[in-house]
């Protein structure tokens, strides 16, 4: 069980609930009990004590009484014989011995003094007569005994002449009393003189301001007395003292039993408050799990089944009616996704579209056909004029004018407006910038077509100029002439580099050189160009060392690559004065690594970095010593990036040959 | 004799080549544009045709697909006579790169013809 839950409340104010009679109980009985107890047991003890009082005072009187009956004895009349006082000591004797008395009897003459005695000593001892005279003294100290006693004495008369002839005296020991005394196991009572502090019996704490009659308590003891007020006795008192246990011991026993009872009911009101509790916390609980386990999964469909009628049931019956209120939503929320991503999508479709346009119309065409239906557009339309229903967006560039009219099912909200303004000026952007791109276009066509026709009328009358000097090389007879015709071919053909050059590189700039893939083996590749380069680097007496030929076969623009090898050899040859030319080919991951090592003058490592920097840069180092447009590395670098490779240069430095080395991939 | 036609609006070329060719002792034809080549073609039934790729109205390229079409001109075999950088893709029996060069315009006259 939860500590917090409802369930342990219920059981915790369940237990509270049935604890409190029970100690209110607890309380009221055992208290008022207690003092319903006590009550009654005095009043019991006075009756008792009462009785004993009567009792002690009736013993008392008849003891007087019958020392009055004694002294009328014949044998008193002694007291005037002398010598003949034995036969009184014998009656003495006899007396107390009968009447088992604590105490000494004891005669005297009409002078007072002691003639008999049950205690020897006593005789010829002279007493007081105004002593003897007084029929009773209570307790006292009685000089010729040594002791307390109280007394009783009655004059004895002679039987003859009636003639007072001395007094027969009872002297009590207080000990007389130990016969009205007890001891119990619950109880003890005792006789108790106050002016002497003396206890006949057990010796019982008493108050000072101890009243005729009543009780105290102390510690575990109640002591219950009275005064014995009595013409005799007068300030004794009977203390009846009672162990507290002794008493309540019922009502303890009574208390066992009640607990136990009290807490057996404890017991059970927890049990059923618990069982109840658990009805209660059931459906609570299981509304909670099921509240948590709909947190968890998501899963609205989900219903509490709870049938009752009470208040548990129809707050079931309202979580179920929330869930399905959610589900709803939820479900509404979803749809409403759906189409807006649906309209998003198709937003987004139209916008390829257009974006993939080639035409300004066709921008136009697109936007009057994909938004009808799209939102509450009803129409969309290309006017010339603006019209005065629904919203219309003006589109104005250089090759277009007029608005693109929507015609709407209803009045337009704000954010459509402003969504339907976006478009326009989306269309109205794109068109400007297929204007833009057409102008371009038709302005690389133009420069393309230009320098196209220019490398056509530039190289026409070159080409017959170094043809007709070729003629008359063959033709001619005379040496001087053939010398004249061969340095017009000379220079001819550099003019023609020069002028390739040129364009080569114009094209390039113009964006105008195109890149043909088509596959060949490499052999063909290398053995073109040998052939092409083989008269020239004969007549310099060098040597072209070739590559193994392989059946390597690349897929890569055939007239670029073969131009830049050519360049390299062209420009190793122009450079290299003894030794040889080596083509060298290797494979790498893909890549096609050629290389062009020359014996020649080699390059400077501070130019090598300017190497291939075209014309525009000036300071070519080679274009100051050697003829040439100085294009021919730069054209190389254009060229291999556009097959997708690099050229590097490599030398020890000046006198010590040159490496070029460039990789293109293999396809 | 063997006799060459000469497809080219380049008149220094036809001039140059006219020279060559007569000199190692062919016999000779000029046209000047595509459409006179195609009708002295048709006429003459040339053993050889050197073609110019690049002319005004009727170019090489239409000249050649003419040629084809007609039983009589179609098994004459064409030499192109071109500055174009890509020769290698248009199906022909010979090549001839501008700028000429004498012994080769001569060496692939006489391996197409004999």
């Amino acid at each position: 069980m939860r500590l917090k839950s409802i369930k342990y409340k219920i059981v915790l104010s369940f237990l509270v609930a049935s604890l409190i009679p029970y100690i209110a109980s607890i309380f009221l009985v055992f208290k008022k009990g207690e003092e319903h107890i006590i009550n009654n047991i005095i009043d019991q003890q006075y009756s008792q004590i009462t009785f004993l009082k009567k009792t002690i005072l009736r013993d008392f009187n008849s003891l007087h009484t019958e020392l009055s009956f004694w002294s009328e004895n014949q044998i008193l009349n002694d007291i005037l014989v002398d010598d003949i006082d034995k036969r009184i000591q014998k009656f003495l004797f006899s007396i107390k011995e009968n009447k088992n008395i604590k105490g000494i009897l004891f005669v005297t003459n009409a002078s007072g003094m002691i003639i008999s005695s049950t205690e020897k000593s006593l005789i010829g001892k002279n007493i007081p007569l105004n002593y003897l005279e007084n029929y009773f003294s209570d307790i006292h100290y009685f000089e010729p005994l040594n002791k307390d006693i109280l007394k009783l004495s009655v004059p004895v008369y002679s039987s003859f002449q009636n003639q007072k002839i001395g007094y027969l005296v009872l002297a009590l020991y207080p000990e007389y009393f130990s016969q009205y005394t007890f001891s119990t196991r619950n109880s003890i009572n005792s006789i108790y003189n106050r002016k002497n502090r003396l206890f006949i019996g057990s010796e019982i704490p008493v108050p000072k301001d101890i009243k005729d009659e009543g009780y105290f308590e102390f510690g575990n003891f109640l002591t219950i007395y009275k005064k014995i007020d009595d013409t005799y006795l007068r300030d004794w008192y009977i203390l009846l003292q009672l162990n507290k246990e002794s008493i309540f011991l019922p009502l303890k026993s009574m208390e066992i039993i009640f607990t136990v009872v009290a807490l057996s009911g404890v017991g059970i009101i927890l049990i059923l408050s618990a069982v109840v509790a658990s009805r209660l916390v059931k459906p609570v609980r299981l509304l909670t799990e099921t509240a948590d386990h709909i947190s968890k999964t998501k899963d609205y469909s989900i219903r509490v089944s709870i049938e009752s009628e009470d208040e548990i049931g129809i707050l079931a019956k309202a979580f179920n009616n929330m869930l399905s209120e959610i589900q709803s939503a939820l479900e509404k929320i979803k749809q409403e996704n759906r189409e807006r991503l649906r309209l998003f999508t198709k937003l987004i479709e139209i916008i390829n579209k257009i974006t993939s346009a080639n035409s300004e119309i066709e921008v136009i065409n697109i936007v009057t056909q994909e938004l009808e239906g799209f939102l509450n557009i009803k129409k969309v339309e290309f006017t010339r004029e603006r019209r005065s229903s629904g919203v219309n967006i003006p589109v104005n560039t250089e090759s277009l004018k007029g608005f693109i009219h929507f015609d709407l099912k209803r009045d337009i909200t704000s954010e459509e407006e402003q969504f339907l303004k976006s478009i326009g000026r989306m269309i109205n952007l794109y068109i400007e910038r297929l204007e833009l791109l057409h102008k371009a276009q038709s302005a690389s066509r133009a420069k393309s077509a230009f320098i196209s026709n220019m490398s056509h009328e530039l190289r026409t009358p070159l080409n017959s100029i170094i043809g007709f000097a070729q003629y008359l090389q063959m033709a001619e007879t005379d040496e001087e002439n053939i010398k004249a015709a061969k340095s017009i071919e000379l220079a001819g053909r550099h003019l023609l580099d020069m002028i390739n050059d040129i364009l080569d590189f114009a094209k390039i700039e113009a964006g105008a050189v195109k890149v043909n893939k088509r596959s060949f083996p490499v052999k063909k590749l290398i053995d073109e160009i040998s052939a092409m380069v083989q008269p020239l680097i004969q007549e310099k007496g060098l040597k072209l060392i070739l590559p193994e030929i392989t059946d390597t076969v690349i897929n890569t623009d055939y007239r670029l690559l073969k131009q830049v090898l050519l360049n390299l050899l062209s420009n190793a040859v122009k450079f290299t004065e003894e030794g040889y030319i080596k083509i060298d080919i290797r494979k790498d991951n893909g890549k096609i690594y050629f290389s062009v090592i020359d014996t020649g003058i080699g390059i400077s490592k501070e130019n090598i970095g300017k190497l291939f920097k075209d014309f525009t840069q000036l300071e070519n180092p080679l274009q100051k010593k050697y003829k040439g447009t100085g294009l021919g590395l730069a054209i190389s670098k254009k060229y291999i990036e556009l097959l997708g490779g690099e050229i590097y240069a490599y030398s020890e430095g000046e006198g010590k040959g040159t490496k070029f080395e460039f990789y293109i991939p293999l396809k | 004799m063997k006799k060459i036609l000469i497809i080219d609006d380049n008149q220094q070329n036809r001039l140059l080549i006219k020279m060559i060719l007569q000199r190692k002792g062919y016999s000779v034809i000029e046209a000047e544009s595509g459409e006179i080549g195609l009708s002295l073609a048709y006429e003459h039934t040339p053993d050889l045709i050197i073609l110019d790729m690049m002319m005004p109205e009727v170019d090489g390229w239409e000249v050649m697909e003419r040629l084809k079409k007609d039983a009589k001109t179609k098994n004459i075999p064409i030499i192109i006579f071109s500055a174009l950088d890509d020769l290698e893709s248009i199906d022909a029996d010979g090549f001839i790169p501008k700028p000429v060069d004498i012994n080769k315009l001569i060496q692939t006259v006489s391996e197409v013809i004999g």
